[in-house]
């Protein structure tokens, strides 16, 4: 697994997950994550909490996309740019972490 | 004459400190004509500002309004307070394990581990730590040596007391504080630090073991710290949510605690933050439990002693306006006689304090004093007022 490695290699197919470098909490729907790497806190709006939630667990990110596309009526184009961008940032800040999927 | 009474913020407020918040009592206080500006402040002075946006949110309150974006504001910051000492917990306690000292988590951080989900559940200002006394100074020293620091001159100060000069990180914004006691030496109350040890109990946090008091000497310390440190005056909405959590298990050992209650002369301290608890939240405290600890009053004294403790919870303009009668009225509630707590009183603490220092709550007292007439006219008032005090609707009281 990397973090913060090549992040523009997240793909549809990659696996992501949480790093341990990190703790987060919620805080009615939204969440507040505190990397303990860097010693930045971050504030997540409800559609990247959902997000968060998702990648806790190791997930496939079309996984992702899928499930965000399911629960906001987004259009999927849009949303799996959106959800692959929201996940390269937080790979950049070493808050998830990259596998290539099988 | 106008009532005493709480104000609806106060009110929502302690709808929240229930174990489980009832939502239709919620909404009927939202809908009681809400401050916001002073809900937020009320909340901050209480530390509750996470629980309560987390209690709306759930609720899903149509609430917009700057107050609240002020409150939400408030409790990110408290969450990322609690995110950050959390990890310092761990480093303090890892520290102190290799150096194989023994620390019990006291108060907040036990509680959020053992009675809470999480650790941000149970917002805290400080970290409390009581290690035996032998391994005070070391541990004092050792933490000094990973970024904890006390401020300066502040070590003479606390020779004697039962917790050693206060150790902060990042400018002050992280507090920690090394206990050999649990309580200060001027407490009136029997019982050894040893027994707590020895019923201590070790739970794992993250992979790592920590220890935490027994449930019952966690709820008697809670009542304890209130009733008698803080004279019922100070840390209300967080004390009264932890008794509704502490005591929600079916398989709380009452018995014991009524009998450690007594034997400790705690009983009228235990009594009063059990019964305002009951009232205000909900807490499942048994009425035999009450009937064991109670001073020995007929119920209407109890009735007007509690809607003074009550009324007595938060800062108010309503509250008790002499500290001559608030003090008095303390000592009829807790009767420090027939508790055998001979002349030892809760506020000879504070005033050692003010005897080395000018705090906050010495000044207050300055402002509270001023004019005997005028507070003795003022204490009438008050005492006339309280039998006309409303006691607030707990969760359990609210038809759905």
């Amino acid at each position: 697994m990397t973090a913060g490695g090549d992040n523009s290699e997240i793909s549809t197919d990659s696996i992501v997950v949480a790093t341990k470098d990190q703790v987060s909490s919620d805080l009615a729907g939204e969440t507040v994550l505190l990397s303990m790497r860097s010693a930045i806190y971050y504030g997540l709006d409800e559609v990247a909490s959902r997000i968060w939630e998702l990648v806790r667990e190791p997930t496939r990110v079309s996984e992702v996309r899928d499930a965000i596309t399911r629960e906001y009526d987004v259009d999927p184009e849009r949303c799996e740019a959106d959800v692959l961008a929201f996940l390269r940032a937080l790979a950049d800040k070493g808050l998830i972490e990259v596998a290539d999927g099988a | 004459m106008s009532r005493v009474s709480l104000s609806p913020e106060a009110r929502l407020l302690l709808l929240t400190a229930a174990v489980s918040p009832n939502d239709a009592a919620l909404r009927q206080a939202l809908m009681a004509g809400i401050n916001w500006q002073e809900l937020c402040d009320l909340a901050r002075h209480e530390k509750a500002t996470s629980v309560l946006v987390r209690e709306l949110g759930r609720l899903g309150a149509d609430v917009s309004n700057s107050s609240y974006v002020e409150l939400r504001q408030f409790a990110t910051m408290s969450v990322m307070h609690m995110l950050q000492l959390e990890q310092l917990l761990y480093q303090s306690i890892d520290i102190l394990a290799q150096h194989q000292i023994d620390a019990i988590l006291l108060k907040g951080a036990g509680l959020a581990y053992t009675v809470y989900p999480s650790f941000t559940d149970r917002p805290m200002g400080d970290i409390d730590l009581l290690v035996r006394p032998q391994h005070a100074e070391r541990a004092w020293s050792l933490l000094q040596q990973h970024g904890w620091t006390p401020m300066d001159g502040e070590a003479e100060r606390y020779v004697g007391h039962h917790h050693l000069a206060p150790l902060f990180q990042a400018s002050g914004r992280f507090r920690l504080e090394i206990h050999a006691e649990l309580l200060a030496a001027e407490h009136p109350f029997r019982f050894s630090t040893d027994r707590l040890w020895q019923h201590a109990q070790q739970i794992t946090v993250k992979g790592r073991a920590v220890t935490v008091l027994d449930p019952v000497h966690q709820l008697w310390h809670a009542c304890v710290h209130f009733a008698w440190s803080h004279a019922m005056e100070w840390g209300s909405w967080r004390t009264l949510r932890d008794s509704a959590a502490i005591t929600q298990p079916t398989g709380f050992n009452w018995t014991e605690f009524v009998a450690f209650a007594r034997e400790t002369r705690a009983a009228t301290c235990c009594f009063w933050t059990l019964r305002v608890a009951r009232r205000v939240t909900g807490a499942a405290v048994p009425d035999d439990v009450l009937s064991s600890l109670r001073p020995p009053y007929p119920e209407f004294i109890i009735e007007r002693l509690e809607r003074h403790f009550i009324s007595s919870l938060f800062p108010s303009e309503d509250r008790c306006p002499s500290v001559w009668l608030t003090r008095r009225l303390w000592e009829v509630g807790v009767s420090p006689r027939w508790s055998r707590h001979g002349a030892a009183r809760p506020w000879q603490v504070s005033e050692r304090w003010t005897a080395t220092s000018r705090s906050p709550q010495s000044q207050q007292s300055d402002v509270r004093s001023a004019g005997w007439f005028r507070r003795v006219a003022a204490g009438i008032t008050y005492l006339l007022r309280l039998s006309h005090f409303s006691l607030p609707v707990n969760a359990l009281n609210v038809r759905t």
